[in-house]
């Protein structure tokens, strides 16, 4: 045998080796493969045995994600309630650690320590008055956008009528495109002017720590019909399957939102699914 | 020729690394994590924090007195050398409990014990906690007679008629035993010479203020020059201790607080890492609490070994038993450093468990360096009575805290959130009804620590 010609055939193709596993460990993980289409079919069939019909394409790719970094909104509690209130000077209707109140002419901004912040406008004779969805919403953006209030990643999630003249628009906080379920703004109409604006809102930082592999759709699909069989109606549908990060409004200075699939269904009831442990984070919350 | 063979080893060698690499990323890829990068530190205990101080040593006596006659009583705290020569691992109960007869005597009058006391030569042994005996002599491998019975502190009277008592709990009285007579050896461990180092002890007035003291309370009779005790955070990196609870770090999703503390959660549980370096963790789960002291802290004990392990000296600081569905059990560990207890306001190392498992658990374990500052007299144990006695409508309430059953020096460690500072010396005063309350040695100024 020629060994010095074997030695390097095989230095140049351990070399070759070596460079393509270490692309694989270290390069780029944005796509981990996808799930076939006969693992989708068995998602869709057990869905179908729990009597749920799949209407939403459900994603093929499996993706891995960091987690992203949040921190409290407002920065600046007071600026926003003037904002809301429309006016400079306000009174300080109640204040402790956990809330502050201020107000003006007859209309509340509550402001909770965990960032939630509550508006309850007084009611304003001869204002213009919604009266169809697409009015609604046009109402609440008009209200909010010149307020500077209206983040520029919002996105609107849906409008709900509940009565002649009411309604609920809620839009969404987005980050780089990608749904931050946490985050929204939910404005209730009545008789035709808006009666409640609750912004539950993040600043977010940035993703965080190393990206992790999330569970394919398809798994996350099973477990949220398997989780609502006995409680969600036969025959109701899965409208939507979204990806996207949940957090919770907290008092503290910086935390993660998770990734999680959603998944909304015909009867309005949302489920997450964590993305990470695949285990139900959040069951029946509806629109 | 020369350069050829260098040529050759450097092509062989170059070789052998590419196809080790191949070989090391093919694990990495496999395994997700890489063997030389897992994300955290290790866990490591330290060498002097022993994985297991063993259950003999965690279930011992605060202190052992011996009655040499009349007023000559000395303490022996635990942890020093005539206290391990005395006690020896739990062997001489294990010795005490064989070289009991089963048969009790008649119940003995107060003035027996007051002898017992007075006249010697007689060792008592004087448990932190009160155990049900046939636990406590289970967990050091004996055996005991009386299965109902809990007890707080075992009198061996090494008289012409050796004989041993055991005082019951929460009813503070005597039951007696009679002693086989072939077994009367360990009995010469009460007329055994001390060391000169050993502190004199007396006993408390029956009554200061409005305190009543339990008969046979005993506490240092001189007092003390203390310091403050100067300590670390605690040396065990809190990553290691996270890596005992979940199984990935990296899937965790963090909660940064505004007090600094960082809690870390996987969407079922939860940990707290404060600034200072004491972990918190929770699961909360239904169950019943667990009734048997002894079986508690032999679990609770376990628990912590796990979990970022047990000081050497580990000591039991509190047992509170739930008594109903929802409730957990919870054990707070102390340590003993120079054979005085180091405790916590929740404890230095918490478990607080049911029969389904652990519920929480709390780890504000700080590393004693030695003395800070000046050596200053201290509150007399009487002194600190009066104070508490002043402070009792503030502490107490309209209830009762029942007769005062120990009083022993201690240093106190503050919450988990506070910064790592020298620790203060408390007196740690415990009462027949279960309620609890350290009082600032300097100043008698008290605070309830828990209620049972």
């Amino acid at each position: 045998m020629n060994w010095p010609r074997a030695r390097v055939i095989l230095l140049v193709s351990f070399m070759a080796l070596d460079i393509f596993l270490g692309y694989v460990a270290f390069g780029p993980k944005l796509a981990y493969g996808e799930v076939t289409s006969s693992e989708i079919q068995r998602a869709i069939t057990r869905a179908a045995t729990a009597g749920v019909i799949i209407q939403a394409p459900v994603p093929a790719q499996v993706t891995a994600v960091s987690f992203l970094t949040l921190e409290p909104w407002p920065a600046d509690r007071l600026a926003t309630a003037q904002k809301l209130l429309g006016a400079g000077r306000l009174t300080v209707v109640q204040e402790s650690r956990e809330l502050t109140v201020w107000g003006y002419e007859g209309s509340l901004v509550t402001s909770l320590a965990n960032g939630v912040v509550i508006y309850l406008p007084a009611e304003k004779p001869g204002a213009t008055r919604a009266t169809d969805s697409r009015s609604a919403r046009a109402l609440v953006e008009d209200f909010l956008g010149p307020r500077d209030l209206l983040p520029t990643d919002a996105r609107l999630d849906w409008v709900r009528q509940t009565g002649a003249e009411s309604f609920v628009v809620q839009f969404r906080q987005d980050y780089q495109g990608v749904p931050l379920f946490g985050g929204y703004i939910t404005a209730n109409i009545d008789k035709g002017q808006i009666s409640r604006i609750r912004l539950v809102l993040f600043s977010p930082k940035g993703l965080s720590g190393k990206k992790r592999a999330l569970v394919p759709a398809t798994d996350a699909l099973i477990t949220a019909v398997s989780a609502g069989e006995g409680t969600i109606e036969r025959g109701s549908a899965i409208e939507t399957i979204a990806l996207g990060y949940l957090s919770e409004p907290l008092d503290a200075r910086q935390w993660d939102a998770y990734p999680v699939w959603r998944f909304g269904f015909s009867n309005g009831a949302f489920v997450y699914v964590n993305g990470y442990s695949g285990v139900i984070e959040r069951f029946g919350e509806s629109r | 020729m020369r350069n050829a063979a260098i040529w050759d080893l450097t092509q062989d060698r170059a070789l052998a690394f590419l196809v080790a690499l191949s070989l090391l990323l093919t694990l990495r890829i496999w395994l997700g994590i890489p063997v030389w990068d897992a994300g955290f530190e290790p866990f490591n205990p330290r060498t002097d924090l022993p994985a297991d101080p063993g259950l003999g040593n965690i279930l011992a006596p605060g202190v052992i007195l011996v009655h040499q006659g009349r007023d000559a009583h000395y303490g022996l705290p635990n942890g020093s050398e005539d206290f391990n020569a005395v006690w020896q691992g739990g062997k001489t109960l294990v010795q005490i409990l064989a070289a009991t007869s089963g048969v009790r005597k008649e119940a003995p009058q107060a003035a027996e014990i007051a002898q017992a006391r007075t006249e010697g030569p007689s060792l008592e042994f004087v448990f932190d906690e009160a155990y049900r005996l046939s636990s406590l002599a289970k967990a050091l491998g004996a055996e005991a007679e009386e299965a109902d019975v809990t007890v707080d502190r075992l009198i061996m009277l090494a008289s012409k008629t050796p004989t041993v008592y055991f005082r019951t709990s929460p009813k503070l009285e005597y039951i007696a035993y009679t002693v086989k007579p072939e077994a009367t050896e360990v009995f010469g461990l009460a007329k055994k010479g001390l060391s000169a180092s050993v502190p004199r002890y007396a006993e408390l007035p029956k009554s200061v203020g409005e305190l009543e003291v339990a008969p046979g309370t005993y506490a240092p009779r001189d007092t003390p020059q203390v310091a403050l005790l100067n300590v670390q955070a605690d040396p065990t990196p809190a990553d290691g201790v996270l890596s005992t609870f979940f199984v990935d770090l990296q899937i965790l999703r963090t909660i940064v607080e505004r007090d600094g503390a960082t809690i870390y959660s996987d969407g079922k549980r939860g940990a707290r890492v404060y600034p200072a370096g004491a972990v918190e963790y929770g699961q909360p789960q239904l169950g019943d609490p667990e009734a048997n002291k002894v079986v508690a802290i032999e679990r609770a004990a376990r628990f912590a070994i796990q979990h970022g392990g047990l000081p050497a000296t580990a000591c039991v600081d509190k047992v509170i038993t739930g008594s109903k569905t929802g409730e957990s059990s919870r054990v707070q560990f102390g340590f003993r450093f120079s054979g005085t207890p180091i405790i916590g306001t929740r404890g230095i190392i918490s478990v607080s468990l049911n029969n389904k498992g652990v519920e929480a658990f709390l780890r504000n374990f700080r590393l004693p360096i030695g003395q800070s500052g000046q050596y200053r007299s201290v509150l007399t144990p009487r002194e600190a009575l009066a104070s508490i006695a002043g402070q009792s409508a503030k502490l107490f309430g309209e209830v009762s805290p029942g007769q005062v059953v120990s009083m022993e020096l201690a240093y106190l460690v503050g919450a988990p959130s506070d910064p790592v500072e020298p620790l203060k010396p408390v007196w740690k005063v415990e009462f027949s009804s279960g309620a609890s309350l350290v009082a600032d040695a300097y100043t008698g100024q008290a605070t309830r620590r828990s209620a049972q």
